[in-house]
C-alpha cells in the first residue's frame, strides 16, 4: 500500500487536521490520545469526510484532490473500515452482514472468498444468528470479516479492540494478526494502547492535535521519541523481537539478542515462541557495575551507555545490553551514576515488569 | 347500497388513497430534514408543519384559494389535465393527505434521526451507493418509526373534517366522509344516523390501532 495524504486541511472549530503523510507498511499504526484527530482521519480516508483542502491517494487512484475537484464517493474507495463497535446492521443477521458487503467483491470468487474469511475468523458457527445475540468479541471479528469478504484494497481499523475488556482484546488480537498474515491487504490501525501497536505493526504514526508528531517503525518510536511531547503521549519503553527458550516455575526464559530475561508466562499462550518483549524505561534500575548484583530482580544485565539524552526532570538512557535497552532515570541519580557515553553499568529488571507479546 | 356502507366505504377508500399519495414524498421529506443540509430547508419546514398549527377551516381556505377556478393550481389543472377538483371526492383525497403529511413528515423524520449515522457510512464504505443505503440500512432500521408514522396520517385521513368541508362541500354520495357525515347527520336532527356513523368510526378506530400493534410486534425480531 502506498496511502498518502498531501496537504490535507479540516478543521471544525479549535480542532483543526494538517496533514502530510505517507503510509507504506503492510501495517500502519496510527496512535494518538481521543482527541488527536485519529478518526477524522480515517474519516476523510474513507471518503465520509471531505477535507477543505489536500490530495489523498491510494496508490496511483486519487481518493480526493480538492484543488481538481476530486472527491470519489465510500463506495467506489474499495476501502473496508471498521468503527470502534463493529457497526454491524442489526436488522441482519450475520450472514446477511456478509452478504451486504460482498457484492463489490468479483462475483465469481465470493463463495470461496466467504469461506476463507468465515474459517480464518472462526465464525461459521455464528452465520445465522442475529447479530443481536453476538458477544463483543464475536461482533468484532464478524465486522472484521464483513470488510474483509468486502474485497477492500485496504482496511481501515479504528480502534477495533477499545470497547472490550481485557480478555476479550486478548482473545480478539490473534485474529487480527491471522489477517495480516493470511491476507495481503494493507491495514492502517488506529489505537491509543501501545501493546496493540507493538503486536500488530510494522510502522506507527503519532498524532496528536491534528498532526503527525513522529513516524517510524514501532520500536524506534517506542525507543526514540522525537519530542518530549511524543515521549509524554507514547511512554518510552523497549521494544524487541525475542524467542522463548523455555519455561519453569510461572517464569519463561526469552533470548533476545545476545542476553536472556526472564517474565511471567501467564502472559502468554501456551506454547507462544516468536515474542515481543516490551519494558517501559522508568521500570529499569541502573547501578554501578561494580556493585555486587544481590538483588531480588530477576533480571541482571551489564551493558554499556550508547546515549545519554537529558529532559527537564529526566534523563532517557540507551543501553547495550547485548539488546537495545532505555532506561529513564531522575537527573539526580544520572549525576550520582556519572553516566557518559561508553561507561559500563548493571540494569535491573524485575521480572513482572518484562511484558511478554506474541509475535 | 345502504348510505351508511358507502359513506364507510369512500372514508376508507379516501384514506387509503391520500395516505398512500403522501407516504413517498412524505419519507423522502423526513430523510432530507433528518439528514441534510439544504437552502430552503427551514421554509419547506415551515410548510409542512403550517396544517399542525393553523386551524383546519384555514388550511382548507387556503386551498380552496389554490385549487378554486380561479385559483393558480386549480386552472393549472384544469387547463393541463382537464381536471376539477374542488367540491368532487379528488378535493376529499386533497384536503386529508395535506392535513395528514405533517404527521408523517414529523414521524419519518426522528425514525431516521435516530438510525445511527455510523451504519449509514459503513454501509457506504462496504459499496452502497446512496439508493442502495436507503432502502436497504435506513428504510429498514427507521421501519417502527415510519409505521407509526403511517397509521398516524391514517387516522387523521379518516377523521378529517374542517379542511375537507372547506374544499369539498358536504355532498351527499360525493364528498361526504364519516367526519362530515356525523355533523350532517346531527344538523339535520337525524341523530340516529349519526350514531350509527359514529359506531363504525369506532370500530375503524380500533381496527387501525390493532393492525399496527400488530406490525409492530410482527416485525421486532
Amino acid at each position: 500500500m502506498s496511502l498518502s495524504l498531501q496537504g490535507v486541511r479540516w478543521a471544525a472549530g479549535d480542532f483543526s487536521l494538517a496533514l502530510d503523510v505517507e503510509f507504506g507498511g503492510r501495517v500502519t499504526g496510527l496512535f494518538g490520545v481521543s482527541g488527536a484527530g485519529k478518526s477524522s482521519l480515517v474519516e476523510i480516508v474513507a471518503g465520509l469526510r471531505r477535507p477543505t483542502a489536500g490530495r489523498v491517494t491510494l496508490g496511483d487512484l486519487a481518493l480526493t484532490d480538492v484543488a481538481r475537484g476530486v472527491q470519489l464517493a465510500p463506495e467506489r474507495r474499495g476501502i473496508g473500515y471498521v468503527p470502534q463497535d463493529g457497526a454491524l446492521f442489526p436488522h441482519l443477521s450475520v450472514e446477511g452482514n456478509l452478504r451486504f458487503a460482498e457484492r463489490r467483491a468479483p462475483a465469481g470468487g465470493r463463495d470461496a472468498r466467504r469461506g476463507q474469511v468465515c474459517e480464518l475468523l472462526e465464525i461459521a458457527a455464528l452465520l445465522a444468528r442475529p447479530v443481536a445475540e453476538l458477544s463483543g468479541g464475536e461482533r468484532q471479528r464478524v465486522a472484521l470479516a464483513r470488510a474483509l469478504v468486502s474485497a477492500p484494497r485496504l482496511l481501515l481499523l479504528d480502534e477495533p479492540l477499545a470497547a472490550l475488556d481485557a480478555a476479550r482484546k486478548a482473545a480478539v488480537l490473534p485474529y487480527l494478526r491471522r489477517i495480516r498474515d493470511e491476507f495481503r491487504v494493507p491495514i492502517l490501525y488506529v489505537s491509543h494502547a501501545p501493546e496493540e501497536m507493538i503486536a500488530l505493526c510494522d510502522d506507527m504514526a503519532v498524532l496528536a492535535g491534528g498532526r503527525v508528531l513522529q513516524q517510524g517503525a514501532v520500536e524506534e518510536v517506542f525507543r526514540r521519541p522525537a519530542s518530549p511531547e511524543v515521549a509524554r503521549i507514547v511512554g518510552v519503553e523497549t521494544v524487541c523481537p525475542g524467542r522463548v527458550l523455555g519455561g519453569e516455575g510461572g517464569l519463561l526464559a526469552v533470548a533476545v539478542g545476545s542476553a536472556r530475561l526472564i517474565g511471567l508466562a501467564d502472559q502468554l499462550p501456551a506454547g507462544t515462541v516468536e515474542v515481543f518483549v516490551n519494558i517501559r524505561a522508568e521500570d529499569v534500575v541502573l547501578i554501578r557495575e561494580s556493585d555486587a548484583l544481590h538483588t531480588s530482580a530477576r533480571n541482571r544485565w551489564r551493558g554499556i551507555v550508547r546515549a545519554v539524552e537529558h529532559g527537564p526532570a529526566t534523563v532517557r538512557v540507551e543501553l547495550d545490553c547485548g539488546f537495545p535497552l532505555v532506561a529513564l532515570l531522575t537527573r539526580q541519580a544520572a549525576e550520582e551514576l556519572e553516566l557518559v557515553p561508553g561507561v559500563g553499568v548493571g540494569a535491573l529488571v524485575k521480572a513482572p515488569h518484562v511484558h511478554l507479546l506474541p509475535r | 347500497m345502504p348510505e351508511i356502507v358507502q359513506i364507510t366505504l369512500f372514508t376508507l377508500g379516501v384514506a387509503i388513497l391520500s395516505t398512500l399519495l403522501i407516504l413517498p414524498p412524505g419519507v423522502a421529506l423526513g430523510w432530507l430534514l433528518a439528514r441534510r443540509r439544504w437552502p430552503g430547508k427551514s421554509v419547506v419546514e415551515t410548510l409542512v408543519a403550517l396544517p399542525l398549527v393553523i386551524p383546519p377551516v384555514a388550511t382548507g381556505l387556503i386551498l380552496l384559494k389554490l385549487f378554486g377556478r380561479r385559483g393558480p393550481l386549480g386552472r393549472l389543472c384544469e387547463n393541463v389535465f382537464g381536471v376539477e377538483i374542488v367540491f368532487t371526492w379528488k378535493a376529499v383525497v386533497l384536503a386529508t393527505a395535506v392535513m395528514a403529511l405533517p404527521l408523517l413528515v414529523r414521524a419519518a423524520r426522528v425514525a431516521f434521526e435516530e438510525v445511527p449515522v455510523r451504519l449509514e457510512n459503513v454501509a457506504r464504505t462496504l459499496g452502497a451507493g446512496p439508493w442502495r443505503m436507503f432502502f436497504t440500512i435506513s428504510l429498514p432500521l427507521a421501519r417502527r418509526g415510519l409505521l407509526a408514522g403511517t397509521v398516524l396520517a391514517f387516522a387523521r385521513a379518516l377523521g378529517e373534517f374542517g379542511a375537507t368541508v372547506m374544499i369539498a362541500g358536504m355532498i351527499p354520495g360525493e364528498t361526504i366522509t364519516l367526519a362530515l357525515g356525523i355533523y350532517h347527520d346531527v344538523q339535520l336532527g337525524h341523530d340516529a344516523a349519526a350514531f350509527a356513523l359514529l359506531a363504525v368510526s369506532v370500530v375503524l378506530a380500533f381496527g387501525a390501532v390493532t393492525l399496527s400493534e400488530w406490525l409492530m410486534r410482527r416485525r421486532t425480531p
